[in-house]
């Protein structure tokens, strides 16, 4: 089964190298965000199978916009994603809804590996 | 490297320089990853100095460098200013992007954001070593990238008027693939006013 996947980072390098690693797997990026106000706005409109969030972003971070996208939908498979890896904000993440976390920089298997344990 | 700053003491600058220490282990493993090679980090150079002198006290002139710049909150508040020669951020892009920044060429916004996003990951590591000897949690703001004299970045900075009058330089000496790399940089933190006495309170010296 191909996921459709919504990719929030204000970092277009970052955004480019996660859709082509999730890409080359099979995954369908649907949309692209660079704020978490966008990030909120793209989830409604897009539905989205996987919505990876990065947490620093302008605007709206990606734990406010995980907040927002879990009030539009409870089941909704959010992917957090930082390069601060601290286990006190991996907790809020998952507070705030996250399924997963994947800490920057990373692997191609951890990117795969974090969407696969979201969906599962 | 020549100043230090003389209201610190050695065994406050070697605990100071010890943080250094686990937050370039964590750089190096970071832009080892981010880069796809090997990357060790030698022990890294050290210093903390005045504000004003610390262009002067890092090699750096007049000339406009590459500067990723974000703000620490939470359990230590300050700035984290990350700096890299124009020349050495062309190399990196090269390296990141597969494509080659010769000399002069133009960063277009794929290779700002690359330079941004691996600003943003070595900051990263250092928040996540101060997080850790502080027990607490330290974030970063968004970042922002610009092309500027180092002295402005920091002018800038002490205007804000939270400042401290200190700046902690790491400058971090790079080998790739077993060979000097080219693409080091300079990451100044620069404290609020009283987050270092807290900092060095909580190492309990």
């Amino acid at each position: 089964m191909s996921y459709s996947v919504l990719l929030c980072d204000d970092a277009m390098f970052t955004r480019v190298m996660i859709t082509g690693i999730i890409s080359d797997a099979g995954f369908i990026v649907v949309g692209q965000a660079e704020n978490g106000q966008e990030a909120v706005e793209q989830y409604d409109r897009l539905r989205p199978d996987i919505v990876v969030l990065d947490i620093v972003m302008p605007d709206m971070s990606g734990l406010d916009a995980a907040r927002a996208i879990r009030k539009l939908d409870p089941e909704a498979c959010i992917v957090m994603c930082s390069a601060m890896g601290q286990e006190k904000l991996m907790e809020e993440a998952l507070a705030a809804g996250a399924r997963s976390f994947i800490v920057k920089p990373f692997t191609r298997s951890r990117v795969l590996e974090a969407l696969s344990d979201a969906v599962s | 490297m020549a100043a230090i700053h003389e209201s610190l003491q050695r065994l406050q600058l070697d605990a100071l320089r010890e943080v250094a220490n686990i937050a370039s282990g964590h750089a190096a493993t970071a832009l080892g990853q981010l880069t796809d090679r090997r990357i060790m980090i030698t022990v890294p150079e050290f210093e903390a100095v005045a504000i004003d002198e610390i262009p002067v006290v890092l090699g750096y002139t007049d000339e406009p460098v590459v500067v990723v710049a974000m703000h620490l909150l939470g359990d230590m508040t300050g700035s984290l200013v990350f700096l890299m020669p124009e020349v050495n951020a062309r190399r990196l892009c090269t390296m990141l992007l597969g494509r080659t920044f010769g000399p002069g060429a133009k960063l277009d916004e794929l290779a700002q954001s690359s330079v941004k996003e691996t600003g943003n990951i070595l900051a990263g590591a250092y928040a996540s070593a101060l997080s850790q000897i502080l027990s607490g949690v330290v974030m970063l703001s968004v970042p922002t990238f610009g092309i500027e004299p180092p002295d402005q970045v920091l002018a800038k900075h002490r205007a804000s008027g939270e400042a401290d009058d200190i700046g902690l330089c790491i400058e971090t000496r790079l080998t790739m693939d077993g060979e000097e790399a080219t693409f080091g940089g300079h990451l100044v933190m620069l404290p609020n006013q009283g987050a270092l006495r807290s900092l060095l309170d909580t190492l309990k010296v």
